[in-house]
């Protein structure tokens, strides 16, 4: 099992075998836990973020994540990273996430029977300041949220995972449960598509 | 769409993946020599890269919450053993379609005894 508690808040945690701190959280260290949090923690809430584009829904889905992780612990078996394990939980919890909140707000509108053609303002992408963005008119951002948005699942999963510039393809691809080799396709049929869509508004 | 179509879109995914850093040192190589000389290439780098620039920024988050005051927050749920409070989704009222399929039939049946009764056929 473990040679030590591992308790101490600050420990180099990526130097730390993986297995020896699932156990220390598997024997009730909290401390371990608090830092596996503090170490995934930026990285799933930039996945859920960007996959819902709204802050809180994006907080609760990353406590869910590591609540659902802590019970999850003892079946963690090492097939995978720590990290591509907690990424697929926040991605499948984001995901379920955007779809109740577009059934919602189709129901809430009485629109779940018509066409899909003019999105009401509910389901538009919500627009809030980053400092990232501040680099483009909130315009051009709505433009790309909404092209982002609008392309296939499988696309869009792909390259918001890529947006996170901590994933391999072959990360990304045992995320997603494809090879790496699709994974780079459906990144550069997406990167073709919004250059072809915002090529018109001279942004490509 | 040219004659050599295929090669065009195989070295269209290898530049995305160039710009992932995705690639072998040869094939690598190959394609930063490529960018040297080819402007038609390097203008769908250009490209490329400002769909990534525009992604990134506009689906980035304003700002990363502090990991520290939510660390102590999930520590203190899993420790109870409890799920942190999430706001219930609004409640849709939507009778199931067998339901009303159901009392649609039983509606038809009734009136349709009620009239046959009236006339002495049952």
């Amino acid at each position: 099992m473990i040679d030590k508690p591992l308790s101490v808040v600050g420990t180099d945690w990526q130097a730390v075998d993986e297995r020896r701190l699932v156990g220390a959280i598997l024997a009730g260290d909290s401390a371990a836990f608090a830092n596996l949090f503090c170490e995934y923690h930026p990285l799933a809430y930039s996945l859920a973020y960007r996959t819902l584009n709204d802050a809180q829904d994006a907080e609760e889905v990353v406590q869910d994540t590591f609540v659902k992780i802590h019970q999850a612990m003892p079946t963690f078996r090492g097939d995978s990273s720590l990290k591509t394990w907690i990424m697929r939980i926040v991605l499948r919890l984001s995901l379920n996430r955007r779809r109740d909140r577009a059934r919602n707000a189709w129901n809430r509108l009485g629109l779940h029977r018509g066409e899909p053609d003019d999105l009401p303002a509910a389901l538009e992408p919500a627009v809030e300041q980053t400092p990232e963005s501040l680099c483009i008119s909130a315009e051009t951002r709505r433009l790309v949220l909404r092209l982002v948005d609008e392309l296939p699942d499988g696309l869009r999963e792909a390259l918001i995972l890529n947006s996170l510039r901590e994933l391999s393809y072959d990360e990304i691809g045992r995320i997603l449960g494809i090879p790496s080799g699709t994974v780079g396709s459906r990144i550069h049929a997406a990167r073709q598509k919004l250059a072809a869509q915002l090529a018109p508004h001279n942004l490509a | 769409m040219g004659i050599f179509w295929w090669r065009k879109r195989a070295a269209d995914r290898d530049l995305s993946a160039f710009l992932d850093d995705e690639l072998d040192d040869d094939r690598a190589a190959e394609i930063g020599e490529r960018l040297v000389f080819d402007p038609d290439y390097r203008h769908r780098r250009d490209q490329f890269d400002q769909v990534t620039t525009l992604t990134d920024a506009a689906t980035a988050p304003a700002e990363i919450p502090s990991s520290a005051q939510f660390a102590a927050r999930i520590a203190e749920t899993v420790a109870a053993g409890t799920p942190p409070p999430t706001p219930a989704p609004p409640p849709t009222r939507r009778l199931s379609p067998a339901l009303l399929a159901s009392v649609g039939l039983l509606i038809t049946a009734g009136v349709t005894f009620a009239g046959l009764r009236r006339r002495g056929l049952v």
